[in-house]
């Protein structure tokens, strides 16, 4: 197991993804050593592994058919789990494959009104972030899956955590819907800085940014925002 | 004095009266110096009033780089007891056969009474010194504080739960190996599974190290390492005469209550026919100096036990009768058992099911031949009731006399 972790670990950061299964095996043990790296405190290492269950998602759906159940279980486990990692993996298992995760995808998206999860006083900032970054992703495939939750995501453009509302920014940015603008237009001045993953790639940014390339885009693809 | 208001709580009070150590006491004790406790015993007493609970389901609460070890607990009537809104439980990692030297446990007690409630649970039935009651915002220190001093938090959720075992060699003759050392070390050896939940459910060790089974593992892990022996148990019939000049009924006490009746006693000499010993561990019990374990010994390993939860209780059964658990190579022959068992449950076992129920569901003869353990006559629960059995070979036979006819 310490070895396949490390093999696991070394061709995610290259972003080797399909030489994981040849190396390790198409076999669910190879899954449990991708969940295992969900809890990594490297985030890239992390994010990577998020990535390769989208990858799996698209090119091996039935390697992981029970993972949706488990992870939705270990995001309500009564025996003390914390589900790190599993919003954001529902996310993009439910992007690249919405037949096999389209319930976990909406479950995930309604954590954000969670009161124990994404709400004060008892919320865990981390999970939230990964709630917003599952919406972003699911929904800039399938907008319309995602349309019911964006008002309360837009409500944590302005949240006191920079990396909260750039995430809430960026999630708002990639789905480019009507209404959306008016949240995503009072953040372009605002200096908080965030880390967000986008296209395979961890990036260090300010919430303005995001909000005026969320701007833009919508501005692009001709959404009015309004 | 508290510089708080002590909460009224005239029903639990009631539990302070007898003669019996009382919770109610020791929390009240602790409430003078820490709010926490002091709105806990109001809200116990709430939940007694009004007969129901007031903790919500859960919560999502961890610490870096782990997903288990904490379980959150919030309350639902923190407006009216704000101390215990937040309730955290911290599963801390017990040293093997449950041995602290008193420093040890003031260092515990310190960190605990800094961050927490500063009441704990020593220890609960997971094995774990647990610590009751604490916010999400002390996790991070409290952590900090028991991983600078060489502790480690425990399992929890779907994963290796923190494995424990009895005191085996350090205080008992009936040690059959090692138990402190094979529980640490495959503690050390399976971190990575202890702390990031990632299989179907949970999963638990436990090590004994004789049949008497002092750690109940096989109704409480799903996999038990019970120390035994193979050869024959050790008598000296000079201590046998010792028991019967000392007024011990033999016979009655001894012979007659073996439960497969391999034992005989002449009034002299007891003799017994070892190969129908079950290892029930009574005589030796009753008689430990004159009847002590074989010599070769080992372990025999069994499986599935489990407390009821999603399906009802199971006592584990036998996976391999005899194992050398040998340290000098790491334990490996129950390690590479481990990985096999443990490949057969990422493939077949379903969301929340113990590998006692995936057994039961996939049948033993499968998950025998998926994890290469030859069936023998000790995995037989009881003669088989159904008659319609038809054998590799009949099929096989049947093959043969189409192809001939063809």
């Amino acid at each position: 197991m310490r070895n396949a972790k490390a093999a696991a670990k070394e061709l995610l950061l290259g972003g080797r993804y399909p030489e994981i299964l040849s190396r390790l095996g198409e076999k669910r043990k190879t899954v449990r050593v991708l969940r295992s790296l969900l809890y990594e405190d490297e985030p890239l290492v992390k994010w990577r592994a998020v990535t390769m269950f989208g990858w799996l998602a698209r090119e091996k759906p039935k390697l992981i058919d029970s993972e949706v159940d488990r992870l939705i279980w270990s995001l309500n486990d009564e025996a003390g789990s914390i589900g790190r990692g599993a919003p954001e993996t529902l996310g993009e298992i439910v992007r690249n494959n919405a037949r096999l995760g389209r319930d976990g995808g909406k479950i995930v998206a309604h954590y954000i009104e969670d009161p124990e999860t994404c709400r004060p006083p008892n919320r865990n900032p981390e999970i939230l972030i990964g709630v917003l970054w599952a919406i972003g992703r699911m929904g800039e495939r399938r907008p319309d899956d995602v349309e019911d939750v964006l008002a309360a995501v837009g409500n944590f453009c302005d949240d006191p955590d920079p990396n909260v509302r750039g995430h809430a920014v960026w999630a708002l940015g990639r789905i480019l819907r009507p209404g959306s603008g008016e949240f995503v237009r009072c953040r372009t001045g605002d200096p908080g800085r965030v880390l967000v993953y986008e296209d395979g790639e961890l990036r260090a940014c300010t919430v303005g940014e995001l909000a005026r390339e969320a701007l833009l885009k919508q501005k692009q693809t001709g959404e009015s925002g309004a | 004095m508290a510089d708080h208001k002590l909460r009224e709580t005239p029903l639990l009070d009631e539990l302070k009266k007898g003669p019996w150590p009382s919770f109610v006491s020791d929390m009240k004790k602790m409430a003078e110096r820490k709010p926490m406790v002091n709105d806990l015993l109001g809200q116990l007493e709430l939940s007694y009033k009004e007969k129901k609970g007031h903790w919500k389901h859960g919560g999502l609460v961890g610490v870096m780089g782990y997903g288990g070890g904490i379980i959150g607990r919030y309350s639902d009537a923190a407006k009216e007891f704000p101390a215990c809104a937040h309730f955290h439980t911290v599963r801390v990692n017990q040293p093997s056969g449950w041995f602290y030297t008193s420093a040890a446990l003031r260092e515990l007690c310190d960190i605990w009474d800094r961050h927490g409630s500063g009441m704990t649970n020593m220890h609960g039935s997971t094995g774990d010194c647990v610590f009751l009651g604490t916010t999400t915002d002390e996790l991070e220190p409290i952590f900090a504080e028991l991983t600078e001093k060489d502790w480690d938090l425990g399992g929890s959720g779907s994963d290796v739960r923190t494995p424990s075992c009895c005191n085996g060699m350090a205080r008992c003759e009936y040690a059959c190996y090692d138990t402190m050392d094979a529980c640490y070390n495959i503690t050390m050896e399976y971190q990575d599974e202890l702390h990031r939940p990632a299989f179907p459910y949970k999963w638990k060790f436990k090590f004994s190290g004789c049949p008497n089974d002092c750690v109940a593992s096989i109704a409480r892990s799903d996999l038990s390492v019970i120390g035994t022996w193979r050869d024959e148990i050790r008598i000296d019939q000079a201590a046998v005469k010792e028991y019967a000049d000392s007024g011990m009924e033999i016979r009655a006490n001894v012979i007659r209550k073996c439960p497969t009746s391999c034992m005989s006693y002449d009034g002299k000499e007891i003799t017994i026919d070892n190969k129908n010993c079950n290892r029930c561990m009574h005589c030796i019990n009753v008689m430990p100096k004159a009847l002590r374990p074989g010599t070769d010994t080992g372990a025999t390993i069994l499986i599935g036990g489990k407390a009821p939860i999603i399906e009802g209780a199971l006592l584990a059964t036998v996976l391999v009768p005899f194992i050398k658990m040998n340290k000098d190579d790491d334990y490996q022959e129950f390690k590479d058992l481990m990985e096999r068992i443990w490949d057969f449950w990422d493939e077949h076992g379903v969301n929340r099911e113990r590998i006692g129920e995936c057994i039961e569901r996939v049948g033993l003869g499968n998950f025998l031949e998926a994890i290469e353990v030859d069936p023998l006559p000790e995995h037989v629960h009881h003669p088989r009731t159904n008659p319609y059995i038809f054998y590799e070979e009949y099929f096989e036979e049947v093959d043969d006399a189409e192809a001939q006819k063809a």
